[in-house]
C-alpha cells in the first residue's frame, strides 16, 4: 500500500524504519474508481494525493465545455492543486481518475504535523517543490516560444512515458493544440524518421 | 481535495444497517457489506425505488469497501463480527472516520483500540436518540448529520459532562 511511496520518498531522503511507521499514520488510503473525481471546480483541495497506483488528471473546463488538460499523475507522482490547497481559494480544476486508481491522501492539517514530527519530511517536499517549479517554468517557456511540432518534441524528449500512456486527444490538450494537429506532428516525424 | 463522501456500511444487513442505508441513500454514495449477498441485493433495490439517483454498490469485502469509502459504519450487530471487520480493515482506515454502532447487549465493547488511527466515533443507537462520542470535530459533524437523516437526535456526549 505504501511500497512506490517510500521508494520515491527514499530516492530523495533518508527515512528510518521508526520514521515510515510515524508517515503512515497521517496518510489515508483512497481507492477511486474510473471517471470518479477528486475534485471538482469550485471546492477547496484540501488535500494532496499520491498516486500508488492508477492514472489521475487535472484540468479545466472553459465556457465552451473545451477540456484543457493542466497535469497528468501516475504511479510515483502527487496531484493536487497546489493553488487551492495553500490558499484555501475554491479550486478552477477538476481531477479525476483517467485508470481506477489507489491513492494515499492527506489533509492540510496532517500534512503540517508530519512536517513538525518527521522533519526529514520537510526537505522531501522541498526537493519535489523545487523539481516541480523547474518543470512548470520549463513548461510555461515552452508554451510561449515554441511551435507546435517543438512543443511535441520538447515532451517526447522529457516525458516519452507520458506520450505512451495517456490518450492521445489528451496529450493534445496537454500541448495546447488539437488533436488533429498531433496527428498530423506525428505523421510527419514518423515519414521524415523513415527516410532517414 | 474534497469529493463526494462515500459511506461504506459493514454489516449492512442488520436493523441498524438496513435503516441507515435506507435513509441516508438519497445524501451519500453507499458501499454496503454484508455476508448475505441475496439479503443486500434486496436492500439495493429498496433504497432505489426510494432514492431512484442513488448510488449503491454492493462489495463482498469489508476491507475493499473501507479502502473506497470516506467514511466507515461498522453496523454489524454481534460483538465478535464487529472485533473481527475491525482487524481486518485497520490498515485502509487511517484518518478515515469510523463509526461504531453500539449495542445495548452485555458483552458490547469498543473496538477503538482495533482502529488506532483513525478518526473513531461511537454512537449508542436508541429509539428517538443516539449518543455520540469521539474526538475529532469533523467526524462528530458527519456522524451527527448521519443520526439526524435517520430521524434521531444526535446527542454529543461531550454535552453531557
Amino acid at each position: 500500500m505504501f511500497e512506490v511511496f517510500f521508494s520515491q520518498v527514499k530516492d530523495k531522503v533518508l527515512l528510518s524504519e521508526a520514521e515510515q511507521k510515524l508517515v503512515k499514520t497521517f496518510f489515508s488510503p483512497k481507492k477511486i474508481r474510473k471517471k470518479q473525481y477528486l475534485l471538482q471546480e469550485g471546492n477547496i483541495c484540501r488535500h494532496l494525493a499520491f498516486v500508488e497506483k492508477g492514472l489521475l488528471r487535472s484540468y479545466n473546463v472553459d465556457e465552451k465545455g473545451v477540456e484543457h488538460m493542466i497535469h497528468f499523475a501516475w504511479e510515483g507522482w502527487w496531484m493536487a492543486d497546489m493553488l487551492s490547497f495553500l490558499s484555501d481559494e475554491p479550486s478552477t480544476y477538476h481531477i479525476d481518475a483517467i485508470e481506477e486508481a489507489e491513492l494515499l491522501l492527506i489533509s492540510q492539517t496532517d500534512f503540517e504535523k508530519m512536517l513538525l514530527k518527521v522533519p526529514v519530511m520537510e526537505r522531501y517536499f522541498r526537493i519535489l517543490f523545487q523539481n516541480n517549479i523547474i518543470s512548470k517554468e520549463r513548461r510555461l517557456i515552452s508554451s510561449i516560444t515554441n511551435s507546435a511540432e517543438e512543443k511535441f518534441l520538447h515532451l517526447s524528449a522529457t516525458n516519452p512515458a507520458l506520450i505512451k500512456r495517456i490518450p492521445q486527444q489528451l496529450v493534445a490538450s496537454y500541448l495546447g493544440i488539437t488533436p488533429e494537429t498531433l496527428s498530423r506532428i506525428k505523421k510527419k516525424l514518423a515519414k521524415g524518421s523513415s527516410k532517414t | 481535495m474534497q469529493y463526494n463522501n462515500t459511506v461504506a456500511i459493514l454489516g449492512a444487513n442488520s436493523a441498524i444497517g438496513q435503516m441507515l442505508a435506507n435513509q441516508i441513500g438519497g445524501n451519500y454514495p453507499l458501499l454496503l457489506m454484508d455476508g448475505s449477498t441475496e439479503n443486500l441485493t434486496l436492500l439495493k433495490q429498496h433504497i432505489l425505488t426510494t432514492h431512484p439517483s442513488a448510488q449503491v454498490e454492493l462489495i463482498a469485502c469489508s476491507k475493499d469497501a473501507s479502502w473506497e469509502a470516506d467514511t466507515i459504519i461498522i453496523a454489524a450487530e454481534a460483538s465478535a463480527d464487529q472485533a473481527s471487520i475491525a482487524s481486518k480493515i485497520n490498515e485502509v482506515t487511517t484518518c478515515k472516520t469510523v463509526i461504531q454502532i453500539r449495542y445495548a447487549s452485555a458483552d458490547s465493547v469498543s473496538i477503538q483500540p482495533l482502529l488506532p488511527y483513525s478518526k473513531f466515533v461511537s454512537v449508542e443507537w436508541a429509539n428517538t436518540a443516539a449518543i455520540v462520542e469521539g474526538n475529532d470535530e469533523v467526524s462528530l459533524s458527519i456522524t451527527g448529520e448521519i443520526v439526524h437523516l435517520c430521524g434521531l437526535k444526535p446527542i454529543f456526549k461531550k454535552s453531557l459532562i
